[in-house]
């Protein structure tokens, strides 16, 4: 369980900070600020939150089994990776739930 | 009572399997939908050859928005200069900002359209256009829809590149978009200007190729999340009644 738990950890907080960093810096860049030097500067942004997103998806859903998990809160893992903070929320719970049981 | 049972089992599993089969074909379409934009965004980075030059007057129409096909085309028309304007900040070549020098070109009995004749060295209008007979090959492009800059009622300053703001600058019939001047003859010998970079016209897809191809892999995913999740119920639902029995032994 620990190995399970270490990972989803760790794309949790992998996740939340390419997620952060497409909210706040890549897409006010892009949509609000127009400058393209700075856009060929933070163009990798979304193509790595594109691709850590489906490695979070599989962990959250390993982690989930293997903690007996309902299927609401399994959704909820799985979707708390396309939103900045939620991954964060998720990871905090993920951890508390492991070391209450 | 145990066909009401069989009955409203039945009907739930109706209902799970057709959100399931909704969701899966939702996901797969967003997949096939990234992808063929990650498809449009690689076709929109190949070179265009250019077709040789054609007339103006067959392939577009004054008063009339320019056919799919005309945008980007190298055409060639004869007349005279009319009116002159400055329109500033046009993106030049690398991206530069520059001032263009812009004229109402009139086709005697068609129409007028405006042509982007050369990089402004000043700032003001120069009011030197050719008089006379001028032939023109340029590129058409499609009329601009956003202001350059800022939107002013100064006279001879055009804020973007549209027929829009020059209707009422001359009598005669204006064509949609603009052209940008290759070669400008006068009496067959070809003025020398500073010419504007006319790059063809690029429809944008936002967004990079494999950042489209991430997308097509998420949403590709979650279809098969949505193929999971029902086994995932049914799997939990007998563990929980399993450890339910044992703790009852």
């Amino acid at each position: 369980m620990s190995g399970v738990l270490k990972r989803f950890r760790f794309m949790a907080i992998f996740a939340g900070v390419m997620s952060l960093l497409l909210w706040f810096v890549e897409l006010p860049i892009v949509y609000i600020l127009n400058n393209e030097n700075w856009e060929s500067n933070v163009k990798w942004i979304p193509i790595v939150h594109g691709y850590v997103y489906p490695f979070y998806v599989f962990t959250a859903i390993h982690y989930s089994v293997r903690a007996r998990y309902d299927i609401k809160k399994m959704i909820f893992f799985i979707l708390a990776g396309t939103l900045p903070v939620a991954s964060f929320i998720a990871e905090r719970r993920a951890l508390r739930e492991s070391r209450q049981s | 009572m145990v066909s009401r049972v069989n009955l409203s089992k039945f009907r739930k599993l109706v209902s799970t399997l057709s959100v399931a089969l909704l969701l899966i074909t939702i996901f797969i379409g967003l997949g096939i939908w990234q992808l063929q934009r990650a498809a449009d965004l690689q076709e929109l980075q190949k070179p265009v050859i250019d077709k040789p030059a054609i007339s103006l007057l067959a392939i577009a129409k004054p008063s009339v928005a320019l056919a799919g096909s005309a945008p980007n085309r190298i055409v060639k028309f004869s007349g005279s200069y009319g009116k002159t304007f400055i329109a500033p900040n046009q993106k030049g070549r690398e991206n530069n900002r520059e001032s263009w020098e812009v004229g109402i070109f009139e086709i005697p009995n068609t129409g007028a359209i405006l042509v982007a004749r050369e990089i402004s060295a000043t700032s003001g209008p120069r009011n030197l256009l050719p008089s006379g007979p001028v032939a023109i090959v340029g590129r058409l492009m499609p009329h601009q829809n956003e202001d350059r800059a800022v939107f002013t009622n100064e006279v001879n300053v055009l804020s973007r590149l549209d027929s829009a703001l020059i209707a009422d600058k001359t009598n005669l019939p204006i064509f949609d978009g603009f052209v940008i001047v290759q070669t400008e003859a006068i009496s067959g010998i070809e003025s020398r200007l500073k010419l504007i970079s006319s790059e063809p016209a690029r429809s944008t897809v936002p967004g990079y190729y494999w950042q489209h191809i991430s997308y097509v892999v998420i949403w590709w995913l979650m279809a098969g999340v949505v193929v999971f999740l029902p086994f995932y119920q049914k799997f939990k639902k007998n563990e929980d009644s399993e450890t339910d029995l044992r703790s009852r032994n």
